[in-house]
């Protein structure tokens, strides 16, 4: 979305990462929950960009940190999970 | 002559400086138009998945324009445009000045989950600008002088504020150790959500130092140039490379715009009027 340049796509993608951060939030609170409202209100909002007669997803949520110049990225959860 | 004379005779000066103020709100108004066309299809997404929700009645009055959103986008961004539009044609004036701040400050509110410091910047010249217009002029008991002195103080209250930012912004990253050893700059070259592929570069560990300290003395030395008429235009130059550096490599479009678009109110209109002939 970033990458295309358009400023309405742009604006979109912050709502992309809202959902997202919505999320992780959440799950940092209660990090046993893994299927969580926030987690149902994500999967609602980005079935927009699943492909059409999906069954399944896979959702990566990863963490990048940069320490002393080096990058460090690494992956906080990893969620397979049906889609109707 | 003292220092508080001299602080006197600034200050005078500033407020009696013939701004650019009409240039620069409705500059502001174009953007917000620009803007709200832009958010459109965000705003349909919004009331979709995350509308906004009122819990008071004084909410409800007070972001009474939301109704119209909950009634439908297309009407929300119709009545707004048109207020808009209509300020941008007619004299900066009171009633323009209020509608446009409070369907502002409503569109805000709604597009909450998308929000950044343009949108908080821009309301803030949004609440100033209340007072800055002089129409229609009050006549009614010599209030109308008052009218020209509050709009003089509302221009320098915008002028501070644009400092302000700028200064604050510069101090916080002077006292953050990964500002001083430009950390915060290859961090922010591998953001990926605020980036842009096609311009996207990579710094070695000296040049991040080196924006990082040019950044922190550009914002910190602004706070203090932008004051003095010898130094302003370099400044604002520095600034327009700065805000476009910021829209090309990190995508910041509505912040930089913002930013830049501000700068109008620095731009004087005519020759300074003289403080001994006032």
């Amino acid at each position: 979305m970033m990458a295309s340049g358009n400023p309405k796509a742009m604006l979109q993608s912050r709502l992309d990462r809202y959902f997202y951060y919505q999320y992780v939030i959440a799950k940092h609170k209660n990090p046993d929950v893994q299927i969580n409202p926030e987690f149902e209100e994500l999967i609602n909002y980005y079935q927009r960009y699943f492909p059409a007669g999906t069954d399944s997803v896979k959702l990566i949520f990863v963490k990048k940190e940069t320490i002393d110049f080096a990058i460090k990225v690494d992956t906080l959860y990893t969620i397979k999970h049906g889609v109707d | 002559m003292g220092l508080i004379d001299k602080i006197d005779v600034g200050v005078k000066r500033m407020l009696l400086e013939d701004s650019r103020k009409e240039l620069f709100f409705k500059a502001l108004y174009l953007f917000v138009l620009i803007k709200l066309w832009v958010s459109w299809s965000t705003l349909e997404l919004i009331i979709e998945f995350v509308p906004a929700r009122e819990y008071s009645r004084v909410g409800l009055v007070l972001h009474a324009p939301l109704q119209l959103i909950t009634f439908s986008v297309g009407v929300f961004v119709l009545v707004f445009s048109l207020i808009l539009l209509t300020s941008l044609v007619v004299r900066l004036n009171y009633i323009s000045a209020f509608l446009i701040f409070w369907f502002s400050v409503c569109l805000s509110k709604f597009l909450f989950p998308v929000l950044n410091g343009a949108d908080l910047v821009l309301n803030l010249f949004l609440l100033i600008g209340l007072v800055t217009p002089t129409f229609p002029v009050l006549k009614w008991r010599g209030i109308a002088e008052y009218q020209k002195v509050i709009s003089a103080f509302g221009v320098l209250f915008v002028k501070v504020e644009i400092a302000l930012i700028y200064f604050l912004s510069g101090y916080d990253k002077l006292i953050t150790a990964p500002w001083r050893n430009g950390n915060a700059i290859f961090s922010i070259a591998n953001l990926d959500y605020f980036s842009n592929p096609n311009f996207s570069i990579q710094l070695s560990g000296f040049s991040a130092l080196v924006v990082a300290w040019l950044v922190i003395l550009f914002e910190i030395s602004f706070a203090f140039f932008i004051w003095f008429k010898k130094f302003r235009n370099y400044w604002l130059i520095a600034g327009v490379v700065f805000h476009l550096t910021i829209i090309v490599f990190m995508g910041l479009l509505d912040f930089g715009l913002v930013m830049i678009i501000s700068y109008l109110i620095f731009l004087p209109a005519k020759k300074l009027a003289s403080v001994q002939s006032s």
